[in-house]
């Protein structure tokens, strides 16, 4: 008996190993070692280029934080993250409600609005850039629309709506297939049993789906924040961080330093704090909106 | 309910981690492996730094092939080159031998071979022989002569009734204010790419004497409001945003001013001598010339930068380097054949013919005959990393949001924070 167990314990360590192995073998390789590897050329004066390098201590960092550049680039990311998470959380919602409703067109609505982020990003930044930057002016000026007669892409503040409105239609689609699995998951005889006593769709809504999709919610609230914090191929083909720099993100910026100025060392100091912020900006959420969830 | 929530947070926490992952690089001692294919054939791999001279590279493959018997693997990257070349000396993939630009030895030669004692650098015009040179040992093979300056269309200027290109800032006005009255747009510039106002800055380095001006910037002798030339040059870059795109200009980049201008709809962009493809290949029939970029009224300072702009070099990690210095020596031979002939783009040699190389060289050629010429950009002597740099204040200049003195003091804040982050790393 004992000896039965025994090796049940040992064939169960087995079969954990067996499958998360290989994963954390790739976590190990491609995330925690470039990391370490990042925090070691964080402390030294390397360029990216000459054979040797010397420690340096933190004067990356205190650079880094002292860099108005680079906290400005910050300011702007934080900015640019709170309008994207509102935008995809809202419009990805309210697209997966209407498309969990019982339309005609629904297998074929669904596609589309998923399709743009079958795209890669810097293939669209591209078309936008294309299409905001000469085909919407051409169109202004030939018709008279005033709105569309100017290079948005020349201007901050409409430079910054075009990567707003870019990133929306790019990457909406993906947020409602979460939402719509989430919404699926609701089961129609609670809704009913609403409907029956007299709940509102308001009510319904708001007492009855959205405790439900909260897990949705949750995944939907973290993979927004982290990834408009990440934002970078957009900023890079679309606007360039132009004009004049008012829409380099964080990520863009670390690129830049790194392989454009020649400051690999300072970058990945910049990349290590930005890590941090990222971080714990996630935990953060990912922990107060667990709270909230509920089990059925 | 608690353990799966703690791996949900390893899970945040470890993508989010994955972010520092793309900025590490490696610390590659670069030993790039002597390449033998079965038949023991020899193989040479040469990284490419541009995509602008993919047609001539077929045509050296083939044919160093049929003459050597060494196989040429030409490596052209599609977007950021030098991204991906670094990336393969830390991973210790180094090509045998890597293309350059001027300006990119002060970093690069660490890991290049020193190439003075070859023949041909009896050759090679003296400037050009510098731009590939450190510490007095050249590292590079110069193999581009470039000019910057204005590209015109001759068509467009006739109809404006224009008789000869200008030779002063005022004679440049009145061009403009010609071709505004025939009704043709006479700038169109691409200010969102920094590359082509880093064409600009420089001018008004080369006109105070590049090397200098930009050693007295770093010693803090000098400062760009201080510089004589820079109100001169806020002068014509006023006149290109005047009477072209306007402030829109920043959001113009290089494909879109080249249709416009192949198409007949801009009279001017300043441009170079490497424009020759891009335009033909719009519009074959164009008729262009080019001509220096006056800043002054003083006819005599209305010279055109010539500047030689790429380089061939070999990797020391490389276990082929006879081999490479080899193909280096041909190359430099056969230099009429490909670059001139093929390219239409002028090699720093002195013994080549240089008759019938395309409109915008054979203007170029006269200005280097006439002794007219800086021979630089102006803009090699430049902290690594203000080439990029410098694009903010002037485009925002450019939309209003700066005057020239927050432009010019902007300017002088970028460049010392660079000078100071290039001396802590010596």
């Amino acid at each position: 008996m004992l000896r039965n167990k025994g090796s049940l314990k040992t064939k169960n360590w087995l079969v954990y190993a067996v499958f998360v192995g290989p994963a954390v073998l790739l976590c190990i390789l491609f995330i925690f070692l470039p990391l370490v590897i990042g925090v070691y050329y964080s402390l030294r004066d390397w360029n990216g280029i000459s054979v040797s390098s010397n420690f340096v201590g933190i004067q990356n960092y205190v650079k880094a934080l002292t860099d108005d550049k680079f906290i400005g680039t910050i300011g702007f990311t934080l900015k640019y993250a709170v309008v994207m998470v509102i935008g995809y959380n809202v419009f990805g919602l309210a697209l997966a409600m209407i498309l969990n409703m019982k339309l005609k067109l629904r297998g074929i609505l669904r596609a589309v609005y998923f399709m743009p982020i079958v795209i890669g990003t810097s293939t669209v930044g591209y078309l936008w850039n294309f299409i905001i930057g000469t085909f919407l002016p051409f169109i202004g000026k030939t018709f008279g629309i005033g709105f569309f007669e100017r290079n948005w892409l020349a201007y901050p503040e409409t430079a910054f709506l075009s990567l707003v409105i870019v990133s929306l239609w790019q990457g909406t689609g993906y947020y409602m297939i979460i939402y719509l699995a989430g919404l699926q998951s609701v089961p129609s005889d609670l809704l009913e049993a609403a409907q029956i006593d007299g709940a509102g769709l308001k009510d319904r809504f708001f007492k009855i789906i959205f405790p439900l999709i909260r897990p949705s919610v949750t995944v939907c609230l973290f993979l927004s924040i982290v990834n408009s914090l990440k934002s970078f191929d957009l900023n890079y083909s679309l606007t360039s961080g132009g004009p004049y720099g008012t829409t380099q993100t964080i990520a863009y910026r670390i690129f830049l330093d790194a392989f454009d100025a020649d400051q690999l060392s300072y970058a990945s100091a910049e990349a290590v704090i930005f890590s941090l912020i990222v971080g714990v900006i996630a935990i953060i959420q990912v922990k107060a909106s667990r709270k909230k969830e509920v089990e059925m | 309910m608690k353990s799966k929530r703690v791996v949900a947070m390893l899970a945040a926490v470890m993508m989010v981690m994955s972010l520092t992952a793309g900025c590490s690089g490696g610390s590659g001692d670069g030993s790039a492996q002597g390449e033998e294919s079965e038949g023991g054939e020899k193989i040479l791999t040469v990284y490419q730094g541009t995509a602008q001279y993919s047609e001539m590279i077929e045509q050296i493959c083939k044919d160093y092939k049929e003459e050597t018997g060494v196989t040429l693997e030409w490596e052209i990257p599609s977007d950021d080159p030098y991204t991906v070349l670094k990336a393969r000396f830390a991973s210790g993939e180094a090509p045998d031998i890597i293309d350059l630009q001027c300006g990119d030895y002060d970093t690069w030669y660490e890991r290049c071979v020193d190439l003075s004692d070859e023949s041909w650098t009896g050759h090679v015009y003296e400037s050009s022989l510098n731009g590939g040179s450190y510490d007095g040992k050249v590292y590079g093979l110069p193999y581009a002569m470039e000019g910057s300056g204005i590209i015109y269309n001759k068509e467009l200027f006739a109809q404006a009734g224009i008789e000869s290109v200008p030779t002063t800032i005022t004679e440049l006005r009145e061009v403009c204010e010609k071709l505004e009255a025939a009704g043709i747009q006479a700038f169109g510039e691409a200010w969102g790419d920094w590359g082509f106002l880093m064409h600009i800055l420089g001018i008004p380095f080369t006109y105070e004497g590049a090397a200098e001006t930009s050693e007295r910037l770093t010693a803090g002798e000098e400062t760009f409001s201080d510089m004589e030339y820079m109100d001169d040059f806020f002068d014509f870059y006023d006149l290109t945003l005047d009477y072209g795109w306007g402030a829109e200009s920043i959001g113009h980049h290089y494909d879109d001013q080249a249709n416009s201008f192949a198409q007949g709809e801009i009279a001017m962009i300043k441009q170079g001598t490497w424009h020759t493809d891009t335009i033909a290949s719009i519009n074959p029939d164009m008729d262009l010339g080019l001509f220096a970029v006056p800043l002054t009224d003083d006819p005599g300072q209305t010279k055109l930068q010539v500047s030689t702009t790429r380089f061939l070099s070999i990797s020391n990690t490389s276990e082929n380097q006879e081999e490479a210095k080899k193909f280096l020596n041909w190359f430099y031979e056969n230099a009429q054949t490909y670059m001139i002939e093929q390219m239409s783009i002028i090699a720093p040699y002195d013994n080549l013919d240089l008759s019938e190389t395309g409109a915008l060289n054979m203007d170029m050629n006269a200005y280097v005959e006439d002794g007219m010429v800086y021979d630089s950009f102006g803009i090699e002597e430049w902290p690594s990393g203000f080439n990029t740099d410098q694009a903010e204040p002037l485009q925002a200049y450019a939309s209003g949001v700066m005057d020239r003195e927050e432009a010019c003091q902007t300017l002088q804040e970028l460049w010392n924070s660079r000078v100071s982050s290039s001396s802590s790393e010596e």
